[in-house]
């Protein structure tokens, strides 16, 4: 029997499919690729599935503006996606979740009466989980994480690099009374990636560069753009924050009157 | 050494199309009634332009140069022009065998590179290429006819000039670059439809596939714009097969379609992506559904 609806086990909840199910995962998204660890616990068949090889971990990168859509399948719960940087242009999204890829029968047993005495038979590219959708970020975006910081006095930011994460990546301590403008004002933002690039002389300057993707990708985009690195005389992390991400005279337009 | 190039040029370029156009919207009132210190410079900014393109293809292309920063030595490498001149005509709107033609030329250079086949700032530079080199005009009343044609305004003119020379995003949004440039269009129609012919295993040709995106305009604008905002799953590769089989299955039965027909298929495509991976789903199901959704 072909099915117009199926279980389908959401991250957020919304459905009530699997009394018992969770799906829950993590996704860590970088500039080329995105780490995937998938995890569904209390929906036994669905674990059964992905071990019997009926459903595999899928990955959906989206990037409207280069018209892309594709999805990425792995047998294994711990997923590595990677795209081209000529792939994407603007903002692109990652969706996680479990497919089933061949035909197999779903046991009813473990779902909400709803669905009791019914045989379910899964067919080929049905969705079986689904997680919400991630960003795909930006260079300042994985560069830099913002947090409300009450001991600052009104009007003042802090940027110190984040220890402990084995990555090159800084925190904007922000005070209580800008802290909601972080979050749409460029100015803001540019200046706390001005606070972040004024660190790289200090945290690179006896090398140790070539082992963080993030600071070669630094490192290429200011060759490009002829200016100054960090070990070099007349680096200024204005001028190197602006090339990441310059300033605008107005706020960004969208889309307008035709 | 595009991305460079791009990189580098794209501040300027988005200052150059700000100051070159007068918008309603952020001047909060009509032409007519702006400033004469608002509308003095604008006013010049859109007279310069003009004549750097009745001046012909070395002026033209020295304006845009200088406006985007350009040292005289810096280009990009551009996707060779498979014809020696283009007429305006086909340059406003190429014919599907040009389309071929030049999808054919560009296919090594574009193919794989959709970040760049999507920037108005590409296109641009490539058509300051292709006017330096003559193929898009030999002289100013080639090019005028060609980028500024079809108003009689100034401020129509310029906003001709600027969509069609690579989009005009601060204005139409993302969806200039598929459709007001009539160069970048061709390129995506033709690498659609590839990917068509290539979905579907050759059941679909290319040119088939491709003559369906050409034949009707306001359809190909729907699919774009629906493709860009809406829904964008129906960017899966089986999902533009289906659209493409269903089309031509229009035209079998009713000789023709239009953009109602590619909202119905695209929305009953977006319902199926809701429970199914598209690019998982057979594609004879797929086409099954596209309808019923």
């Amino acid at each position: 029997m072909t099915h117009l609806s199926l279980p389908l086990l959401l991250e957020d909840g919304s459905r009530l499919d699997w009394p018992d199910g969770r799906y829950e995962p993590k996704v860590r998204v970088a500039l080329d690729r995105a780490k995937i660890r998938h995890s569904i616990a209390g929906a036994p068949s669905l674990e059964r599935a992905v071990n019997e090889g009926h459903a595999k971990w899928a990955a959906e990168i989206r990037c409207p503006k280069t018209l892309l859509s594709r999805v990425a399948l792995s047998a294994e719960s711990r997923q590595t996606v990677t795209w081209r940087r000529d792939e994407l242009g603007g903002v692109s999204w990652i969706v996680p979740g479990l497919l089933a890829v061949r035909e197999f029968d779903l046991l009813a047993q473990e779902l909400d009466p709803f669905w009791k005495d019914a045989t379910l038979r899964v067919p080929p590219g049905w969705w079986l989980a689904r997680g919400t959708k991630r960003k795909v970020n930006t260079l300042a975006q994985s560069l830099l994480r913002f947090v409300r910081d009450e001991k600052l006095d009104d009007g003042r930011m802090h940027v110190q690099p984040e220890s402990g994460t084995g990555q090159l990546r800084f925190v904007a301590h922000i005070a209580p009374d800008i802290w909601l403008e972080t979050q749409t004002s460029r100015t803001l933002q540019v200046a706390a990636l001005i606070g972040a690039c004024g660190h790289l002389p200090t945290i690179f300057g006896n090398g140790g560069e070539e082992e963080h993707d993030m600071a070669r990708e630094i490192r290429d985009l200011l060759e490009m753009a002829k200016v100054p690195v960090w070990t070099e005389e007349g680096y200024d992390s204005a001028l190197a924050a602006t090339v990441i991400e310059r300033f605008y005279r107005t706020p960004d337009s969208g889309d307008r009157e035709g | 050494m595009n991305r460079n190039l791009i990189r580098r040029a794209d501040a300027s370029f988005t200052e150059w199309q700000r100051g070159m156009i007068f918008e309603k919207k952020i001047h909060r009132v009509k032409w007519e009634e702006a400033p004469e210190e608002v509308r003095a410079p604008i006013r010049r900014r859109q007279v310069e332009l003009i004549e750097a393109v009745t001046d012909g293809p070395t002026e033209l292309a020295r304006y845009l140069r200088s406006r985007l920063r350009l040292e005289s030595d810096e280009m990009i490498e551009a996707p060779p022009f498979p014809r020696i001149e283009l007429t305006p005509d086909e340059y406003k709107d190429p014919p599907v065998e040009l389309e071929e033609e030049l999808g054919a030329a560009w296919k090594d250079i574009l193919e794989d590179r959709a970040a760049l086949a999507s920037s108005p700032l590409f296109w641009l530079l490539c058509h300051i290429v292709w006017i330096e080199d003559g193929r898009l005009g030999a002289d100013g009343l080639a090019l005028e006819e060609a980028m500024l044609s079809g108003a009689e305004k100034r401020e129509r003119r310029i906003r001709n000039f600027l969509r069609r020379t690579g989009g005009l995003p601060r204005v139409r949004g993302n969806t200039s670059v598929f459709s007001d440039c009539r160069l970048a269009r061709a390129w995506w129609r033709f690498h659609l439809a590839d990917e068509v012919n290539r979905t579907t295993e050759g059941r679909i040709e290319r040119g088939a596939a491709h003559w369906l995106l050409h034949l009707h305009r306001p359809s190909w604008e729907t699919l774009v714009t629906l493709s860009l905002r809406r829904v964008t799953t129906i960017n899966q590769p089986s999902a533009r097969a289906a659209i493409a089989y269903h089309l031509g299955e229009r035209v079998r039965t009713n000789g023709r379609f239009d953009q109602k027909d590619v909202v119905a298929i695209a929305t009953g495509l977006a319902r199926v992506s809701l429970r199914r991976s598209l690019d998982h789903t057979p594609l004879d199901e797929l086409y099954g559904m596209a309808v019923a959704g």
